[in-house]
């Protein structure tokens, strides 16, 4: 045995010993359920084999689940938010509506996208510091094309990667096959979305039975550096010569750049990054971060690691109106487009902008079909907290329909009663009273065994507590095993007998709906809370803020009660405009629209479809901030949802229009 | 204390993608360690609570779309694990933890052996990143070096390195007074 080893068995012994002794930080147990109920909910969603289905509301659907690819699925830097376009008369290219990165910013400069659509977080006032050029009137939009594109393809390309009998998995539904397969051979792995023509690799160097952790002779190395053999000039030419193998190496003019990951100061695979970024093409433009890139990992000893492709090539251009760039500032104003600076968490300040130039970026119609759109591309500086830096931001200089009603309504439903004022409501912001918790103990039955500031546990196993992350309470029962299973119907009885009665409910409540959540042991019933007659809302679908949800083992035996987000009035009321009055901003493409299915949010003014139809028209509460996890203010819209049909799809979709009376 | 095989898992793995309480058996098997781990890397409760969150909705994500398959759970569990953390120091220019926030957090119980877990930290996270998620990987949450090579990308020369330099400093470190 070698000193080296001698000692490395030593110092395990010794400091790895004492560090495998250090304590167990506990998880906190709300946590783990709200995650766990999180989970449960996404788990149900996601699944294609179970429908969320609503109860006796009438609204009962049926998602098609996995119809579209879910957006984070393509790349990172591509993420979009979803704003359609009516580009019907430009006649060149035949395009669907289209899809187009608008909404978008990036935290940090990083590629993380968060959406934004009904108020945003970026809280960034864009000026014009000088007079900026006139626009150009028209631009070039460019439909793109995947090299690949039948399975049979990638299997080629799997095999020049090296790839014996290759699997394809995802076979088993062609309607997943044709958003996305993987393809596997031994320890090579491809993940294909084949209508974008997006692709990554990756070489997994190990095996599942490689378990041996014991030193073995000669494997330990002197120095880590000594791995590497090969350099920055060879990793470029070794990525270049893996792709011409593979047949992708672009037709287009492109450069390469290389980062060697020693020099990073984070913890990272050793090799070099190898990415290549169009030259001379429309999205050449170093500014605009959504364009076609290529990613190859090169190891320490010249093998390809894993790699990411999304490189369609050009097809077929055509020319379009372009909106000024007056639009484009609002755009941003209202919180659309990318933003990016090195560093910004939401602050407020103002970006100064000197100068602005115009690139492309990619943007994918509602079939996948990869596109490059015309964008602006704005710089200057970003003044906050007394700290200032250089800025970009972009947003596509696609033109806004100049057509009434571009999503085609029709209103196929009676308008509400025009109420003029609306209470204004706030999540609640402390946890039960000693009075609350003692009357839901009784409710529930509960013989004491111990008592806390905020819980209750019962002799038999049962718990009440609230919920500090949003101020409701949560009751569980005893666990209890059946094998007698009622009826949907029967079980909903019994929840809503259950609800009525419960003794601390901050609004009154709502149609009751099955939650997907239950799985083969429960069924598990929600009811909205409805506040004066008004109900809260996510703008995404399906759901509700404030609700309460009954779990009942499926004999009909109380497990749970759940009290969500529990709201509270203000004593602030809001004026509101009428139903009629929001039925015309709607016509007026005043609105702001999530779909079915579809990531992010559409604005009116952008949004075109073939056919859109309300069948239900009401007054909800929505948070100004739903992508926290706690919003501080909420507001009144008027919601119009229904079905809506683009490039023959049809889907649900939710129609906001602001409800509050301007000054 | 639970032990699962690779057997079981991988079986748990296949069948989480058509039945939730398959998942949900993996999440309450993992969800202690992945907490663990992110703890004693970010030295926040909150931030912890933020990375196995995204750790466990990306888990679900891959495992609906069948994409963990020909690979441990657990290994990728880990490594998504570790990228999140990686990209939230990223994203805030942080590169290491702050010892302070650990000693904050009331849910480590200190009360026994206070001193030497209090000198061992110390001395831990005066490592570098690289070494200090080698230490954790291997020394806290017990998995074999080939494990923590999967999930760090890196070869087991290069890990047992790691690991033998971090342990030499956290040594060194202590015997200097440094800790």
């Amino acid at each position: 045995m070698d000193n080296q080893k001698k000692d490395f068995l030593e110092l395990e012994l010794d400091i790895g010993r004492r560090l495998s002794n250090l304590t167990d930080v506990h998880v906190d147990e709300e946590f783990k359920n709200k995650l766990w109920e999180d989970l449960k909910f996404k788990y149900n969603e996601t699944n294609p084999v179970k429908a969320n289905k609503t109860y006796n509301t009438g609204t009962a659907k049926c998602k098609k689940k996995g119809l579209y690819m879910k957006w984070g699925a393509i790349a990172v830097a591509v993420l979009l938010v979803i704003t359609f376009l009516p580009l019907r008369e430009t006649n060149d290219v035949e395009m669907s509506s289209l899809l187009s990165p608008t909404q978008v910013f990036a935290l940090g400069g990083s590629d993380l996208a968060l959406d934004a659509g009904f108020n945003t977080l970026r809280d960034v006032r864009f000026e014009v510091k000088e007079a900026l050029p006139t626009a150009p009137p028209k631009g070039q939009i460019f439909r793109l094309q995947s090299k690949l594109t039948t399975v049979d393809d990638y299997l080629r390309m799997a095999k020049n990667m090296g790839m014996k009998n290759p699997e394809v998995m995802g076979k088993e539904s062609q309607e997943s096959v044709s958003q996305f397969f993987s393809i596997i051979s031994g320890k090579h792995y491809l993940m294909v979305w084949p209508k974008s023509g997006v692709w990554e690799y990756e070489y997994r160097d190990y095996e599942l039975d490689e378990l041996d952790s014991d030193l073995e002779e000669g494997k330990v190395k002197e120095n880590v550096e000594d791995d590497q053999k090969i350099d920055q000039e060879m990793a470029k030419a070794i990525a270049e010569e893996w792709l011409k193998k593979l047949e992708q190496l672009p037709h287009e003019k492109y450069k390469m750049t290389v980062e060697d990951t020693r020099n990073s100061d984070i913890p990272v695979a050793l090799g070099f990054n190898v990415v290549f970024i169009p030259e001379s093409s429309p999205d050449a433009n170093k500014s605009v971060e959504t364009g076609r890139r290529i990613r190859i990992f090169i190891g320490t000893e010249g093998q390809v690691i894993n790699a990411s492709y999304n490189w369609p090539e050009l097809k077929e251009t055509s020319e379009i109106p372009l909106a000024d760039y007056t639009e484009a500032i609002e755009a941003l104003n209202r919180g659309e487009g990318r933003f990016n600076v090195k560093r910004y968490w939401g602050e407020k300040g103002v970006a100064s902008i000197e100068d602005v130039e115009i690139g492309h970026q990619l943007a994918y119609g509602i079939d996948y079909t990869p596109y490059l759109v015309p964008t602006c591309i704005f710089a200057g500086k970003f003044t906050s907290q007394e700290t200032t830096q250089d800025f970009t931001a972009s947003i596509p200089l696609l033109k806004k329909p100049a057509m009434k009603n571009a999503a085609n309504f029709a209103i196929k439903t009676k308008l509400p009663e025009y109420r003029k004022k609306g209470n204004l409501i706030a999540e609640r912001q402390q946890g039960l009273t000693q009075a609350e918790l003692e009357s839901l103990a009784s409710f529930f039955g509960i013989e004491k065994k111990s008592q806390e500031e905020n819980s209750i546990n019962g002799t038999k196993g049962e718990e009440l507590h609230y919920t500090s992350y949003d101020y409701g309470w949560l009751y569980r029962g005893q666990t209890h095993t059946t094998t007698k299973q009622l009826s949907e119907e029967k079980a909903v009885q019994i929840a809503q007998k259950i609800a009525n009665d419960i003794p601390v409910v901050p609004g009154t409540l709502g149609k009751p709906w099955i939650l997907p959540t239950g799985g083969e042991e429960f069924y598990t019933i929600g009811f909205p809370f409805i506040y004066e007659g008004i109900p809260v809302v996510t703008p995404s679908f399906p759901g509700y803020v404030s609700y309460i949800v009954i779990s009942l083992y499926k004999d009909g035996t109380l497990w749970s009660v759940d009290s969500k987000m529990p709201m509270e009035a203000m004593g602030e009321k809001m004026k509101l405009i009428s139903p009629q009055e929001a039925k015309q901003m709607l016509l007026e493409n005043d609105y702001i629209m999530t779909i079915d299915n579809l990531f992010g949010y559409s604005y009116g003014d952008r949004f075109a479809a073939d056919k859109s139809t309300v069948t239900k028209i009401e007054l909800v509460y929505i948070p100004c901030h739903p992508e926290l996890a706690r919003s501080k203010d909420y507001t009144l819209m008027y919601r119009f949802s229904g079905k809506t049909i683009i490039s023959g799809n049809e889907m649900d979709f939710a129609a906001f229009v602001r409800a509050q009376k301007e000054h | 204390m639970e032990v699962l095989t690779s057997e079981q898992e991988l079986h748990l793995v296949k069948q989480a993608q058509i039945e939730i309480a398959a998942f949900s058996r993996l999440y309450q098997f993992y969800l202690p360690k992945l907490y663990n781990y992110a703890f004693y890397r970010t030295g926040s409760k909150q931030e912890a609570e933020d990375v196995v969150s995204f750790t466990f909705i990306k888990a679900l994500e891959h495992l609906k779309k069948g994409e963990i398959k020909n690979i441990s759970f657990k290994n990728w569990l880990y490594k998504v694990c570790s990228n999140i953390i990686i990209d939230n120091w990223r994203k805030s220019s942080r590169a290491e933890c702050a010892l302070p926030c650990y000693f904050d957090n009331n849910d480590v119980d200190f009360s026994e052996k206070i001193d030497d877990k209090l000198i061992i930290l110390q001395t831990f996270y005066q490592l570098s990143a690289e070494q200090q998620q080698v230490l954790l990987l291997r020394y806290v949450q017990d998995l074999s070096i080939c494990q923590v090579a999967e999930i760090m990308g890196k070869s087991e020369g290069a890990v047992k390195q790691l690991a033998y330099r971090g342990l030499k400093n956290m040594k060194e470190r202590m015997a200097q007074g440094n800790g």
